[in-house]
């Protein structure tokens, strides 16, 4: 399945790329998914149980569970980083690379392992709606 | 002049490949407006901006994910 996700993003691109240059949609990409990435941090951390403002369990994230979490997290900053290092350095009118198209799938799965490790609360549903994601 | 049209489906096209669904077009207001305001000002420089910033930002909340990996409370 994620292989052919893989093939019908890299056959997207090009149509991606005709809309403002390959750079350009790439950089926007990794902005939103920086956004997101953000956004979801911001909000887990308050979530954790015992902190202060943290909902009661069995709405708030366990420490154990925080912990993966964060694991997940800085993988995935770590792999922006690396995205938007080679973005940075593309010259004008080249094609998006391949490494950064996998770099940003892999990104989206974190998110999606994230969000399932997350309680259903309130709170996970309001970074749900605000991300544009589907419970 | 933003051509919002493009954007919308620009955007639409990248979150679809990340998988993260409309995304961008419903996030909270600070991020459309950064996002918007890269496409308003379209240029190399701008993006080599944009990604400056972005690395910047990604590192330091790296960091604060490190950090929280051991945190104990």
């Amino acid at each position: 399945m994620r292989r052919a996700l893989l093939l019908v993003a890299v056959l997207a691109l090009p149509g991606c790329a005709s809309l403002g240059g390959a750079r350009h949609v790439g950089t926007v990409g990794l902005v939103s998914a920086h956004s997101v990435l953000s956004a979801i941090q911001d909000t887990e951390m308050r979530m954790v149980c015992g902190r202060e403002g943290a909902p009661q369990a069995p709405l708030c994230v366990p420490i154990s569970r925080h912990q993966v979490i964060s694991a997940h997290l800085s993988t995935a900053f770590a792999m922006e980083v690396r995205a938007a290092g080679i973005m940075r350095t593309l010259p004008q009118g080249t094609p998006q690379p391949a490494d950064v198209v996998s770099l940003t799938f892999q990104v989206g799965s974190l998110v999606q392992e994230i969000l399932r490790l997350m309680p259903d609360s309130g709170d996970k549903a309001a970074l749900v709606q605000s991300i544009g994601g589907t419970k | 002049m933003i051509d919002i049209a493009k954007i919308a489906t620009t955007l639409q096209q990248v979150t679809a490949l990340a998988n993260l669904g409309a995304a961008v077009v419903q996030a909270g207001a600070g991020a459309v407006a950064q996002v918007l305001a890269i496409c308003r000002q379209r240029g190399y420089d701008v993006d080599t901006s944009a990604l400056d910033e972005l690395i910047a930002d990604a590192e330091r909340r790296r960091q604060i994910a490190e950090r929280e990996k051991t945190a104990q409370s």
